[in-house]
């Protein structure tokens, strides 16, 4: 009995071992044509297959785009996406695993964190991107802080991009008086005034989240100095020595001060934000994943409008720098099938599918050939459009690991007026 | 029995294989890891760059760290004591033939059964909301206006929100081993005492206290060990930023350093090994010391 289970076993092993090398890589499938759109579909048994991981949760509105232009691209060049959702988390998970020697084809996630954490795994993508003529396609901004990531080279396809500026209800902007000048305040004394009419119409002015006072004390201090000179200052410490640190600080607190910011700001997330679909407040500083997060969030339909955060008297930047940024894809140089991936990408990130991603999840379509914004963040089209400067995430503030939990701390204390702008600046220079 | 040293081979084997693959290779790793420049966990060693001690001598200056290891001392510290001197009070009371025992049992353990994710959820949004929230509400029906438009997770409170909160998640499951410490305890003591003359104050502080003292060093090595792996709700407290210096711990600290954070992609799996060495070195020194501190029972029951 013993020997019948033994050679029983034995078999058993055998066979599962024979079945586990027993599927041949389908290296030499024939590739599609560079714009994915006629390409042959490969030989039968010869089906390439190539695996996605994802940086969606497979119920997202992004993922549900995704999953169908995998199928129409599966069925017009017989090539199958294997899509493994594995949500935000991918970014802790890609690295280890490509290091483990995993198969992955390509995966996303923020476009920065895609190429500046896992650049070296991933393929140059600018000869290919050059035959598919994808430089038309993708908006200058994002294509130059793909280049910028990836020092020169094209690592990353940029998706679903976003801006930030100040969003706010247009009909509150009307009931209040508002001239449609006045709702696009050039200068940051201008904003005030802005406040202040709001303001007399018995609405607060503006809100935010706690996770907003960045921005606030980012843009302003960087409409001052410049994303540079701000980043020294976060590296070195130097908010002591910095003036216009001082007066940003000022500016930030007069919001709280003179009432232009809802009682309740700082909220907590989302708390602040939806207190515009709730008719409280008129204006956020915020990305343009906003008003339909408020949307969502509320219930209620608001009439969007937008204009970039203000400049400032003797500063160095105006309303052509923002903070954007995107998602992107990456290809993984190991992959035997870069180009078919490279096709897929870029059935995803421009044309019919890109439209598509921005009417489903309400963003701004990546292909400068999509001219239709969703109304919702229509209003940022035109500044979008005439941008030169970008502004790092949370203008820079929080790119310290060192140093981003104090100054998040010190401009909540900011903002609720806990200390004074010169407190604050003695708080931010004796973080070392 | 004729023991077959064959087959203590294999069955210990695949445990062994196990055990060294999983358990001691990543700690032998990370403590080499430690004394070496390396960007991501996984990079292999051929990127790593020797630093001897440098990572422990920047994680020494970091003034984070330090803000990180005293936030985690006082979640220890207070929350240690709130904890167990409120654990020990219900599992006095439930071990005291107080009626549905077992439902008031339940009913403190849930919180322990549930995801801390949700837990917090529901101290976030509908306890501390500073407009909709249960304090709110109540302070705002009692006429106290000020404590109603207190901020519970912005400021110098966040922390203290953060505490009270983690402490009512974890009262039930100490409770339960105190109960059962205290029901191991054999009644002919309490009868005698009782006998004498001895009051419930008197039995407790006099019996019940010094007969648990191995239950304490129990549940003083799980808190300790616990508080040290302190990270989901500090998270949650901070979502959607990555961290807050009052929330800031040094498990959070550790993750930001290994996996960047959103707009800092910098990474440093270096220093964030040697952190998980500063905290494995720390859950040994807190185990040795409540080793000494507290002796065994020199008793027999």
């Amino acid at each position: 009995m013993k020997k019948v289970l033994s050679l029983l076993t034995a078999f058993a092993l055998a066979a599962s071992m024979l079945v586990g090398c027993g599927g041949a890589p389908a290296s030499d499938a024939s590739a599609p044509a560079a714009d994915g759109s006629e390409a042959a579909a490969p030989a039968a048994g010869d089906k390439v297959e190539l695996t996605y991981w994802s940086m969606w949760n497979s119920t997202e509105g992004q993922a549900k785009v995704i999953q169908e232009a995998a199928e129409a691209y599966e069925k017009a060049t017989g090539v199958h996406i294997n899509i493994e959702w594995k949500g935000r988390d991918v970014k802790t998970l890609i690295g280890p695993a490509l290091d483990a020697g995993q198969k992955v084809d390509f995966f996303d996630t923020d476009a920065q964190q895609l190429v500046k954490q896992n650049g070296k795994y991933l393929a140059d993508l600018t000869e290919m991107a050059n035959a598919a003529d994808y430089q038309k396609h993708i908006m200058p901004v994002l294509l130059d802080n793909a280049l910028k990531f990836g020092e020169g080279k094209l690592k990353c396809m940029p998706y679903q991009p976003f801006t930030t500026g100040v969003w706010y209800d247009k009909d509150m902007f009307a009931a209040a008086g508002v001239t449609e000048e006045e709702a696009a305040p050039a200068t940051f004394d201008d904003l005030l005034k802005l406040c202040e009419k709001v303001k007399a119409s018995g609405v607060n002015p503006m809100t935010c989240n706690s996770d907003g006072v960045g921005l606030l004390y980012g843009y302003q201090a960087a409409r001052y100095i410049g994303q540079d000179k701000l980043n020294e200052l976060r590296d070195t410490v130097g908010w002591k020595e910095s003036p216009e640190a001082l007066q940003a600080a000022k500016d930030i607190y007069t919001l709280f001060d003179k009432g232009y910011m809802s009682e309740h700001a700082p909220a907590n997330y989302p708390e602040g934000q939806n207190e515009i679909g709730f008719e409280e407040s008129a204006m956020i500083l915020n990305a343009s994943w906003v008003p339909n997060e408020i949307i969502q969030n509320t219930g209620k339909a608001v009439n969007w409008g937008f204009f970039p955060w203000p400049a400032v008297e003797g500063g160095v930047d105006g309303i052509e720098a923002s903070m954007v940024g995107s998602q992107g894809f990456g290809i993984v140089e190991k992959s035997e099938h870069k180009q078919e991936a490279f096709d897929f990408i870029l059935s995803v990130v421009t044309g019919e599918y890109d439209l598509k991603m921005s009417e489903t999840v309400i963003s701004i379509p990546a292909d400068v050939e999509n001219t239709q914004w969703p109304a919702v963040v229509a209003g940022a089209e035109p500044y979008f459009k005439n941008m030169t400067k970008t502004y790092e995430w949370n203008v820079g503030l929080t790119n310290n690991s060192n140093y981003e939990a104090f100054i998040q701390d010190a401009m909540i204390k900011l903002c609720k007026r806990d200390v004074t702008p010169e407190q604050f600046i003695e708080e931010m220079g004796s973080m070392k | 029995m004729k023991q077959d040293k064959k087959m203590i081979v294999c069955f210990l084997t695949p445990a062994l294989i196990f055990f060294f693959g999983i358990f001691v290779y990543p700690i032998c790793r990370t403590l080499v890891m430690s004394f070496f420049k390396v960007e991501a966990i996984s990079d292999p060693a051929s990127l790593w760059k020797f630093v001897g001690i440098s990572n422990y001598v920047t994680l020494a200056n970091t003034t984070i760290f330090r803000v990180a290891m005293l936030n985690m001392m006082k979640i220890w510290l207070f929350g240690g004591i709130a904890v167990l001197a409120i654990a020990l009070l219900f599992a006095v009371i439930l071990t005291s033939g107080v009626r549905f025992k077992s439902f008031y049992r339940a009913v403190v353990y849930i919180p322990n059964i549930i995801n801390a994710v949700a837990i917090s959820t529901m101290w976030i949004n509908y306890i501390y909301n500073k407009r909709f929230g249960l304090l709110h509400t109540v302070f705002k029906a009692i006429g106290a206006d000020k404590l109603a438009k207190l901020d519970y997770m912005n400021g110098d409170i966040k922390f203290v929100t953060l505490l009270i909160a983690f402490c009512f998640g974890s009262v039930g499951y100490y409770m339960l081993i105190f109960m059962s410490g205290i029901e191991q305890l054999p009644q002919d003591i309490y009868e005698a005492a009782t006998i004498d003359g001895a009051n419930k104050v008197k039995q407790f502080s006099m019996i019940t206290l010094p007969l648990l003292r191995n239950v304490f060093k129990t549940c003083l090595t799980f808190w300790s060990i616990g508080v040290v792996g302190f990270f989901v709700w500090s998270q949650m407290w901070s979502a959607p930023l990555a961290s807050e210096s009052s929330t800031i711990t040094p498990f959070i600290y550790m993750y930001n350093l290994a996996f960047g954070t959103t707009g800092n992609s910098a990474r440093d799996g270096g220093m964030a090994a040697a952190v998980g060495v500063v905290m494995t070195i720390v859950v040994l020194l807190a185990f040795l010391l409540i080793n000494v501190g507290i002796k065994n029972d020199d008793y027999e029951l």
